[in-house]
């Protein structure tokens, strides 16, 4: 895995499509942002959209309202935070942003994003890989990824169906081929933790690369108190993805529930230190406080022409090597 | 935001690629098309990973023309071409070894295939004829030596066919080691050398013909050989690539056939027998007399300095381009004239010429490059090769041993560069007599397709004899024919390159379908099926392409990658890359 010395997209290579350098101002891929702008409104989700607030972003649920509140309210920000991530304009993730690069170069790939919701973290870097190869910034490599979609709602399993059906045609007009499925899981159950283990096993089988991506999972974790209980079955999951050219990111809000001292990220670098460190490794496992890199940005809404939102991001990329 | 210039490695890769084969080049040049692929950085740690994660074999098994074996037979030799990604790792690779030289350098003795290091950009290898000319004056210090002696030539059969995977992995793994590579290239090796083995052809399990690490393992192979022929023959040993030479006294000669012979046996390699045409020896005292046959020429003008012009000129002037070329055809001239546009607008080629143009010597030499100057010296060296060749000719067909391996290459050496220089007439007339010469099969053939037009002598050669006939004809605009019907693969091939070059052919009947994916990638661009090819090379190829209703390959061709770029003369250089391994 690269050692993010040395950035492989470079800031200034960021094409206008993605991020204003002049503003500091990021855009979503433009072919995501306009398949969910159809989404919301074939399902009427506008003026739900519209009554999005300042305050903390709707965690969403397993219930249709809940999932279609934080589909119409929370959903852009997180292709913004991933895009954030990805493509670090500020130079602040360039660890994160390498493994990135380096895991969706090219090949086959395993990719699991759990919990996916309705797949803005996963949408959200394919996408924007798609358009930074069409803009002549990395090049068409062939990718095939299988896309292992994670989630307890079926609500958000279906959007995310509805949104990579709807993307494929661009994806692979840039050589980015997607089998995806998307499965129910429950990460305080051990049952639903081993069905989806068997599927990452089974996935790995063909596709020799593999990266997990843990998203905005704070609000679960952290507020409803469920981290004590979902340790095991995270622990399981980091454990079997383990192996040869794995890589976990770990995305969140840099908000006091993930990145302060009782947070998640720094409870879950605790661990990485600890009782994982025969699978997991970050950049230096002696590193305090925990590599954790922290970044902001704006974002155009692209519901609301001309409008931007502030999202902020606290990023861990991980080795999924065995160690000692 | 325009791309930065590009790191060392990835202008090694191209300008080392541009002389194998033009689909890799190509690759290459769509790979390296988009901007953050250009840095050093990428080709260290993303290319070599995706060799490293990959699952298929990208390689592009491509027929070029060996030699004439008389009674018009044409021997073929496979070359298998890795794909852009490959390519660039492979400059990574080799660049992270050139870096310890106690481990992978030649011993002094071996000239061939020297690795590129430090801000070197001309290839992943130093320029072969470099290594040529060492070995020419180290011949002749061993004949001044042994002035009484005898220098022996002879050859290892098949070379690098023979290198098979086992014996090059365990060359590999040992000097990896003593080098200490970091494990991630050490790794890599190893799988490329297990990779050629599954890609070459059934049964043969040996590294391929075709990538750069080949050249690279076939030193490390006979490295421990080398060493001991280099300090312990009773003669002077001298190996470029699978060409050996021993200088000495006659029976330290034989003696010395007669230990390199029995050490490459057991190791697996078979030298050609004594009375093979391949094996001659010639007295050291007439030896002597070739011993400035790799000078360059002093009075009159050059090709050198011709070329380093014309290079001087489109860089100082890119807009004159057009001029340059309309000149060059005005007057039967078909050098080709590259645009230099994309290379130097870019920030740092400005600020160098800037940083040039205070010089006197600069200003004094970019105020006498003119078009009327560089026409002058074209048709200067024209007459010059016109008359060199025939001169050298004349009851050169007889000539055999020593004097016939000094004559033909002097033979080459003309004829190469009157295709691009020589009138239609000079061609149509000059080719019978180098068809006297089976060593001269690929040159005559590309002197008859670009007189004529007729491009049917040269598809049976392979594409290394095409892409040879294609840019001279390219540069001169020329519409060419062919009255093949039916295509064998290598005159597909052979085909198919004409069409990436933009030459325009008329064919007896416009076929229904496109024919191989080489072909429709070729004349009709890429589509969503060709993007999901089953073959790995095609389909990396046209993905990095992209979806296009036309082909971009000609512009491509057209244009310069860096202003570090080499220009490369195909009718010279392509014979001289499968002669040299």
């Amino acid at each position: 895995m690269s050692s993010g010395g040395d950035r492989l997209l470079s800031p200034g290579l960021i094409p206008p499509s993605l991020w204003d350098s002049a503003s500091g101002v990021l855009s979503l891929p433009p072919t995501l942002a306009e398949i969910y702008e159809r989404l919301i409104d074939v399902r009427g989700l506008r003026e739900l959209a519209d009554r999005r607030g300042t305050d903390e972003s709707p965690v969403g649920g397993h219930t249709q309202e809940r999932t279609d509140q934080h589909f119409a309210q929370a959903f852009d920000g997180s292709v913004a935070r991933t895009q954030l991530a990805l493509i670090d304009p500020k130079n602040d993730t360039p660890r994160a942003s390498n493994a990135f690069f380096s895991c969706l170069a090219g090949n086959r790939v395993s990719l699991t994003d759990a919990p996916c919701g309705a797949g803005a973290a996963a949408f959200g870097f394919l996408a924007t890989i798609a358009e930074l190869r069409a803009q002549g910034v990395v090049p068409r490599q062939p990718l095939d990824i299988h896309l292992i979609g994670a989630e307890l709602s079926e609500p958000a399993r279906e959007y995310a169906r509805t949104i990579l059906d709807d993307l494929r045609p661009f994806l692979e007009e840039q050589a980015i081929t997607v089998e995806g499925e998307f499965v129910p899981w429950d990460v305080s159950d051990a049952l639903s933790n081993t069905d989806l283990i068997t599927r990452m096993t089974l996935s790995a089988a063909r596709n020799p690369k593999r990266l997990l991506v843990v998203a905005n999972f704070s609000g679960f974790l952290a507020r409803h108190g469920k981290l004590k209980e979902a340790r095991p079955r995270l622990e399981e999951l980091l454990r079997h993805a383990s192996g040869r050219s794995s890589v976990a990111i770990w995305i969140e809000p840099n908000m006091k529930l993930a990145t302060g001292k009782e947070g998640l990220l720094p409870k879950v670098w605790e661990l990485v230190k600890g009782p994982w460190q025969r699978f997991v490794r970050g950049s230096a496992r002696e590193e305090t406080p925990a590599p954790i890199a922290i970044s902001s940005a704006k974002f155009l809404l692209p519901l609301k022409s001309g409008e931007t939102a502030r999202v902020t991001l606290a990023v861990v990329a991980l080795d999924l090597v065995r160690g000692e | 935001m325009k791309p930065s210039r590009p790191g060392v490695l990835a202008v090694r890769a191209v300008n080392q690629y541009r002389r194998r084969d033009v689909l890799t080049y190509l690759s290459l040049r769509y790979y390296l098309h988009n901007s953050a692929a250009r840095s050093d950085t990428w080709a260290r740690q993303v290319a070599t990973d995706l060799v490293q994660t990959r699952t298929d074999l990208p390689y592009f098994r491509a027929h070029h023309f060996k030699e004439a074996n008389g009674g018009g037979g044409i021997e073929h030799r496979p070359v298998f071409l890795p794909g852009a990604n490959e390519a660039l790792a492979e400059a990574a690779l080799l660049d992270a070894c050139a870096e310890n030289p106690e481990a992978f350098r030649a011993p002094s003795c071996v000239f061939s295939y020297r690795l590129s290091h430090g801000r070197e950009r001309a290839g992943i290898f130093q320029h072969y004829f470099e290594g040529l000319r060492e070995r020419q004056n180290a011949i002749a210090e061993a004949c001044d030596a042994f002035p009484d002696g005898i220098v022996l030539y002879t050859d290892v059969k098949r070379f690098y066919p023979s290198i098979g995977t086992e014996l090059a992995r365990n060359a590999w793994i040992k000097q990896a080691d003593l080098a200490g590579l970091p494990g991630g290239y050490r790794d890599l090796g190893e799988k490329l050398i297990h990779e050629h083995g599954r890609a070459g052809d059934p049964g043969r399990n040996s590294i391929l013909t075709g990538p750069m690490l080949s050249h690279l393992l076939g030193n490390l192979v006979l490295r421990e050989l080398d060493d001991v022929f280099c300090e312990d023959l009773p003669a002077r040993y001298f190996r470029y690539v699978d060409d050996i030479v021993l200088v000495g006294d006659a029976q330290a000669v034989a003696d010395s056939l007669r230990m390199v012979r029995g050490r490459l046996d057991d190791a697996g390699f078979t030298l050609h027998d004594d009375d093979s045409p391949k094996t001659f020896r010639t007295p050291a005292s007439k030896w002597v007399e070739a011993r400035n046959d790799f000078r360059r020429s002093r009075g009159g003008y050059s090709w050198m300095t011709l070329v380093a012009d014309l290079k001087r000129f489109l860089l100082m002037y890119p807009g004159k381009r057009e001029e340059l070329q309309n000149a060059f055809r005005d007057e039967d001239f078909r050098i080709p004239v590259r645009d230099y546009t994309g290379a130097v607008h870019e920030a740092s080629t400005a600020e160098r010429i800037l940083d040039l143009a205070k010089r006197p010597w600069f200003r004094r030499k970019s105020q006498q490059i003119s078009v009327g100057s560089i026409l002058e010296q074209a048709r200067w060296l024209r007459e010059a090769y016109r008359r060199g060749f025939l001169r050298l000719a004349e009851g050169a067909e007889d000539l055999t041993g020593f004097d016939r391996k000094r004559r033909i290459p002097r033979l080459r050496f003309n004829l190469g560069r009157l295709i691009y220089l020589g009138t239609e007439d000079a061609l149509h007339n000059l080719a019978p007599q180098a068809e006297r010469f089976p060593e001269l099969h690929f040159h005559a053939q590309i002197m008859k397709a670009v007189a004529s037009g007729n491009i049917d002598p040269v598809l049976p050669l392979g594409t290394n004899a095409a892409q040879g006939a294609a840019q001279p004809l390219k540069a001169a605009g020329k519409k060419v024919y062919t009255k093949l019907l039916d295509l064998p693969e290598a005159e597909e091939q052979s085909l198919a390159v004409f069409l990436l070059n933009g030459v325009p052919v008329s064919r007896p009947q416009v076929p229904k379908h496109p024919g191989s994916e080489l072909m429709q990638f070729a004349t009709t661009g890429v589509d969503r099926d060709l993007m999901k090819s089953q073959l790995p090379f095609m389909r990396e190829i046209a993905c990095l392409h992209g979806l296009a209703d036309q082909p971009r390959h000609p512009e491509l061709l057209d244009t310069v990658f860096d202003e570090d770029e080499d220009l490369v003369l195909d009718a010279i250089e392509q014979l001289q890359q499968s002669v040299s391994g």
